[in-house]
């Protein structure tokens, strides 16, 4: 396996391994009664913007793509 | 017999990050059992498939997290097991998709079904937002990557882009409605349908 395929398995694995978890925990909060605040959806939105932003710009900064 | 059924009702199922990465390999045994069984005339009749699968799904799951020691590995077996029995369409014909960076699409397609089919979170409308901006975020991002590796035709590039900018919208729609006391708009199964397509993708590029 070459060292290219190796990092984007990498990155792939820790972006799903990542958000398993954080999911895994905001069950738990939602278990114990945490309430989630307007705040947390708020900066979870500005997340969204974000990857869509960078999608955008890899995929308009090259013609060909 | 009230009594029984109100107890079933009480039943809780501890999330835990070894579920989720266990029910991976799990779907993908299925799958993997599926396309083989396909080939054998006796497993093509709906009646069968519809009976047999489910039960080897939540057999296998209860073994897989007895084995790892999950606390209450009967009911977190079945519940985990039928989420990864098909009830998700996008590993349709995948057995050729076992490959490492698959898991990652897996992972995240195990989030999106603990979210649409998890009680916990359908019991609080806000952690199921919340929990679908942060499954939303990590799959754009994945996809990013794979476009960033050229796994990605133009086509398919646009497709993706139209798709994405879809799913955002539904979740500011679906934030927007939650405001205004709407805890089920119709944004949500909108929503669902593009993370769907969307993962349907990254399973396809991820095992390539």
């Amino acid at each position: 396996m070459s060292t290219t395929s190796t990092l984007l398995i990498l990155k792939l694995v820790s972006e799903g391994v990542g958000v398993a978890k954080e999911i895994a925990d905001l069950a738990k909060r939602v278990q114990a009664g945490d309430e989630i605040t307007d705040a947390e959806i708020e900066q979870a939105r500005k997340q969204v913007s974000e990857s869509v932003a960078k999608w955008d710009a890899e995929t308009s900064s090259d013609p060909e793509k | 017999m009230e009594e029984q059924i109100q107890q079933l009702n009480d039943i809780e199922v501890m999330l835990t990050p070894l579920m989720m990465v266990l029910a991976v390999p799990i779907s993908f045994a299925i799958q993997f059992i599926k396309a083989l069984a396909n080939k054998i005339e006796f497993f093509k009749a709906e009646e069968i498939k519809k009976s047999f699968f489910p039960m080897i799904s939540i057999a296998l799951t209860i073994g897989a997290y007895y084995i790892a020691g999950i606390q209450d590995f009967i009911i977190a077996g079945v519940v985990m097991g039928l989420a990864a029995s098909g009830g998700y369409q996008a590993f349709s014909g995948s057995a050729k998709l076992i490959k490492p960076v698959a898991t990652t699409a897996g992972v995240l397609l195990l989030c999106a079904i603990l979210i649409f089919g998890c009680e916990t979170f359908k019991s609080d409308p806000k952690a199921e937002l919340l929990a679908s901006q942060k499954t939303f975020s990590a799959t754009v991002d994945s996809l990013t990557i794979l476009q960033v590796a050229g796994k990605f035709s133009t086509e398919e590039t646009e497709q993706l882009t139209v798709l994405i900018h879809q799913g955002q919208d539904y979740l500011i729609e679906w934030e927007g409605a939650l405001k205004a006391g709407n805890t089920r708009p119709d944004a949500i199964s909108l929503f669902q349908a593009v993370l769907n397509q969307l993962l349907e993708y990254e399973l396809v590029k991820g095992g390539d």
